[in-house]
């Protein structure tokens, strides 16, 4: 089977300027392969009938019409979702590193292009809120057409730089979004857990769901560096004098520390989160955040199933 | 005193110490930081540890520096020049002028400016101090000596003008070290221990001081310290040079000569039009034009038919510049040396292609081949071997009739008393007879027969032959050693193993019986060929390696080496070189001499040696062997014609272990004052040692830091 342009390598991907055609062709892609959607129920709305091709599922088979025509017909509903998704892009400086051909941010500012894409071709409601030690920029969840084109040039516009504090984002997006709704905070996590933790929670608390995507490039998970420098930290612009061979094992003993107890909290408050690095296709990070949606989706159903039940008792 | 180089060129090496400096100061880590996303994770390295990764970088480049300092240091060979731990200021004084007579001083007016420095190096010596000369080129010749108790007036300042006035240039090329050892036993002749060390030896060496002069390898030998040594260089200018530097035989295929001169033109302007004429007995022949450029040589060639049995006697000339002796080049071609075989065969009426055919033709008697072949029957053989005059030094047998006892017995006895011998086996032949008669005493039996009857499509091929024989080696290599188009329908076996001193296979077939076995039988040796050559037994008579292979049998048998002597001016020619092995005397007229000397093998040693004087010809002539000529050629030595001059530090250095004496001390020190002796030492080849150390160091400590 030939490979899905999400597989490919992310580097090559960079290349396509357009953010736009980028994210489509790699959702387009990536979507043809999956069949049914996740959700069906009371929540879905006829829109057309479509000929039964091998592969559908039987059930969708409306059978009356094959009655009525002697042809087999499929019927498809449009699907009405209230997931309201808020991406969370962290723009600080730290995210402008790369080892390779592509930086922590370019990753993410892909990533966050493809998710939003396949939010808005779900209909779902998506939102994007872009930061660093500043908010730089907040679109607020909408499923209009033309929504998915602000938030694609939102990110188109953005660059790595400043420091992080994502607390302050955390805290505004805290204020700002209604109740149960899906939050996605896309950074490199290079600050401290604490308060990280405590802002994450208090969305948790707000009972949405939260997915954490982690950002890494592979020299900061291997320390690779051989020849006696000063390191320059690129939020703070500290510089740090080290004997690579000397100090790596300690570097990596911390870096593991740090989000083992980050991993350790979010267990802790049902967030998920995972890593992945800037040489990664994009796809398994796609999947991963489609797992959640699905997740979200049944979720939100449940819920509101079980709040309309108790309004009719 | 000081510090001075022999290659100061080298020393500008030093400025190499500069790129560890840069490359240090460039690439310091402060200098190039490394941005990084966060230092979060980095541990803090206490201060201590940087200041002493400083501190061990800075000694890094320090080591590196060092490293670079030796190495020009090595190469620019810096000696240094120390007072002499003795003083013998205070003893009597003795002088030698040695006076170089090689043939390039005859360039530009260059040996009459030598023997003006003698005289006036004589004029500057007090009346009462003794003087001697040697003149020299290879060798030496002590044209004044410095003392003798017999004469009073050896050592005289006016023997010592005499020989300074008829000193005559020679042909030789120049060799310091032999005339430093001469002037150094006549410095210290009739001397002992305690008047030795309170006389003060003065050597000057008069000579263009040219490079090739200097020995070749170092041997350890420098002039005692008690000599001081004065050089005085004299210079040719711009004399032009022209030399025949090597002239080269080929013989053709058509039965001619050519003859290839090399003409080197030692000048730096290029010679246009230069004439090279080649003369033949006396009579120009043919004459080339050559253009060769400055510092370069080219070739030129001429060709000749031999129409004579008799030595030809030749030589190169051309003309034209200020040194002649390299002008001419000398040649000679000797004919074979004749050596006489027998092929011992039957007659055999019915075989259209006997063996004896094949040995008979593959021998002609041609002007290039070494060997007279003669035919003759098991009958004949007493009378063949009864006569001295037609005595053949090896015995083909080839197609016997069946052995008699008595053939098998001289044969024996032909080969115990140095005779050789090729045996090659017949069809039918019958082999326990033979074996019984002459294999078995030999220790070489055949055992079979490979086939009662062979046919056309069963053969065996040589799939193992020793290459490092002597037969074999001329067809060693790849192009040569391809033995496979050999085809042997039957041969006779043999049970030989291992190569033992007196029995050795020299060629194995693919069945492993021995195809080639060499036995020694007393002072004679015996090469046997176990198949019949008849075309129905081997195509080997009918293929290309046929001739080659007997020629090489014969060669090794027979002990005929092809004349290649070549004689230099001032050789020594001892009777051990020039008497063939078993000649017993050797007649020799050579260019200088005035009448024949005999040399026999036994006279071997001091009186026997000859000194070739003068280039041209060397003529010997056994007396046994059928009164054997052999000329060979006597040239100069062609590099003697290379100006290229040998800096007068080296020459000191290398020759003298000191002291050598400054001009402003030679002054000093004839005049009776007192001064200093100088001792130099060279410290090359210690920076070297201490250069491997340091790299092997910096290399731990490269290693050191990384872990």
């Amino acid at each position: 089977m030939a490979p899905t342009l999400s597989s490919i390598d992310p580097a090559q991907l960079a290349k396509i300027a357009d953010l736009q055609l980028l994210a489509r062709t790699v959702v387009e892609g990536m979507l043809s392969g999956l069949h049914r959607s996740p959700h069906s129920g009371s929540s879905i709305e006829f829109a057309q009938y479509r000929p039964y091709t091998q592969g559908d599922d039987p059930r969708h088979i409306d059978w009356n019409l094959y009655g009525r025509t002697d042809r087999l017909h499929i019927k498809q509903f449009q699907e009405e979702t209230n997931l309201r998704c808020t991406l969370i892009l962290d723009c600080s400086a730290s995210m402008g590193y790369g080892s390779g051909d592509l930086n922590k941010f370019q990753y993410a500012r892909m990533l966050a292009a493809c998710m939003a894409m396949i939010l808005h071709k779900q209909r779902d409601a998506v939102g994007f809120i872009a930061h660093h030690e500043a908010l730089l920029d907040y679109v607020p969840p909408r499923t209009a057409p033309h929504h998915l084109n602000r938030i694609l040039v939102d990110l188109d516009n953005l660059d790595a730089a400043g420091q992080t504090d994502a607390t302050g984002a955390l805290h505004y997006l805290g204020d700002v979004l209604q109740p149960r709704g899906m939050v996605v905070l896309i950074s490199d996590l290079l600050h401290p857990v604490e308060e990280t933790i405590k802002h994450l929670k208090s969305l948790r608390a707000r009972r949405h769901d939260v997915l954490v995507i982690q950002i890494s490039d592979t020299a900061e998970q291997t320390f690779p560096f051989e020849r006696t420098t000063t390191f320059v930290d690129m939020e703070s612009g500290g510089e740090q004098y080290a004997v690579p061979d000397t100090v790596r094992e300690q570097y990596l003993e911390n870096r593991e520390s740090h989000f083992a107890l980050l991993r350790q909290e979010c267990l802790a408050s049902e967030i998920d989160l995972a890593e992945f690095t800037t040489d990664e296709p994009l796809d398994r990070a796609l999947y991963f955040f489609l797992r959640h949606r699905a997740h979200a989706l049944m979720t939100t159903s449940l819920k509101q199933r079980r709040n309309t039940a108790g309004g009719t008792t | 005193m000081g510090l001075s180089f022999l290659a100061p060129f080298f020393f500008g090496g030093v400025a190499l110490l500069a790129a560890p400096f840069l490359i240090h100061q460039i690439r310091r880590p402060e200098r190039e930081p490394l941005a990084f996303s966060s230092i979060l994770f980095i541990p803090n390295i206490p201060k201590e540890v940087i200041e002493r990764r400083k501190l061990q970088h800075i000694l890094l480049m320090l080591l590196r520096m060092l490293l670079f300092l030796l190495l020009a240091l090595a190469f620019s060979r810096p000696f240094w020049t120390a007072p002499a731990a003795f003083d013998v200021n205070d003893g009597p004084l003795r002088h030698l002028i040695l006076v170089d007579a090689s043939y390039s001083m005859g360039a530009g007016g260059a040996f009459d400016e030598a023997k003006a420095e003698a005289l006036s190096i004589l004029g500057d010596i007090p009346e009462e101090e003794p003087v001697g000369v040697v003149v020299f080129g290879r060798s030496h010749t002590t044209a004044a000596a410095i003392e003798s108790e017999s004469d009073p007036e050896v050592g005289s300042h006016d023997r010592a003008r005499l020989a300074i006035q008829s000193a005559e240039l020679t042909d030789e090329n120049t060799a310091y070290l032999p005339a430093l050892q001469h002037a150094q036993a006549l410095l210290t002749a009739g001397l002992d221990e305690e008047s030795g060390a309170s006389t003060r030896k003065i050597l000057y060496v008069i000579s263009d001081f040219q490079k090739n002069g200097m020995p070749e390898q170092y041997t350890g030998w420098k002039l005692s310290p008690g000599i001081q040594l004065k050089t005085v260089q004299v210079e040719y200018g711009d004399t032009v040079n022209y030399a025949l530097t090597d002239v080269g035989l080929k013989k053709m295929q058509d039965g001619g000569l050519r003859i290839l001169g090399k003409v080197k033109n030692w000048s730096e302007d290029d010679a246009d039009q230069l004439e090279i004429k080649m003369i033949l007995g006396g009579v120009e022949q043919a004459a080339n034009v050559l253009d060769v450029k400055g510092g370069n040589a080219s070739q030129t060639s001429f060709t000749f038919d031999v129409t004579t049995n008799d030595p030809l006697e030749g030589r190169l000339q051309l003309t034209g510049d200020g040194v002649t002796p390299d002008n001419v080049r000398y040649f000679t071609w000797n004919p074979p040396r004749k050596r006489n075989v027998l092929i011992l065969a039957d007659e055999k009426p019915g075989l259209v292609y006997p063996s004896a055919m094949f040995m008979s033709r593959a021998l002609p008697k041609r002007l290039d081949i070494p060997w007279v072949a003669s035919v003759a029957s098991q009958i004949e053989l007493p009378e063949a071997l009864g006569n001295p005059a037609q005595r053949p030094a090896v015995i083909i047998v080839s197609g016997l009739d069946g052995l008699r006892q008595e053939t098998a017995a001289q044969l024996l006895e032909f080969t115990r008393n140095g005779g050789q011998l090729l045996l090659t086996l017949d069809e039918g032949t019958d082999y326990e007879r033979l074996n019984e008669l002459l294999l078995s005493p030999i220790g070489a039996p055949i055992t079979g027969l490979r086939h009662d009857a062979q046919r056309e499509s069963r053969y065996e091929v040589l799939a193992w032959l020793n290459f490092e024989h002597e037969i074999f080696v001329p067809f060693a290599g790849a192009r040569f050693n391809d033995f496979s188009s050999l085809r042997f329908h039957n041969h006779y076996t043999m049970d030989i193993g291992e190569d033992t001193e007196d029995l050795r296979v020299l060629a194995r077939f693919d069945d492993d019986s021995p195809a080639m076995v060499e036995a020694r039988v007393g002072e004679g040796r015996v090469v046997i060929w176990p198949f019949a050559v008849l075309l129905d037994w081997t195509n080997l008579p009918k293929t290309a390696r046929f001739v080659p292979l007997l020629y090489q049998t014969l060669s090794y048998l027979s002990g005929f080496q092809e004349a290649d002597v070549t004689w230099n001016v001032a050789q020594r020619v001892g009777a051990d070189s020039v008497v063939f092995d078993e000649a017993g005397i050797t007649v020799i007229s050579a260019p200088g001499l005035d009448q024949p000397v005999e040399v026999t093998l036994e006279d071997v040693g001091a009186n026997a040696n000859l000194l070739l004087r003068h280039a041209g010809f060397f003529r010997t002539r056994t007396t046994t062997d059928g009164d054997w000529l052999q000329v060979d050629a006597v040239n100069v030595v062609p590099s003697e014609g290379d100006p290229t001059p040998v800096s007068l530090a080296e020459f000191e250095l290398k020759l003298s272990s000191a002291p050598l004496a400054l001009d402003e001390d030679m002054d000093a020190l004839i005049s009776g004052a007192p001064s200093d002796f100088i001792v130099r030492t060279e410290y090359g080849r210690y920076f070297l040692v201490f250069l491997v150390l340091l790299l092997l160091l910096e290399s731990w400590y490269m290693s050191a830091l990384k872990g």
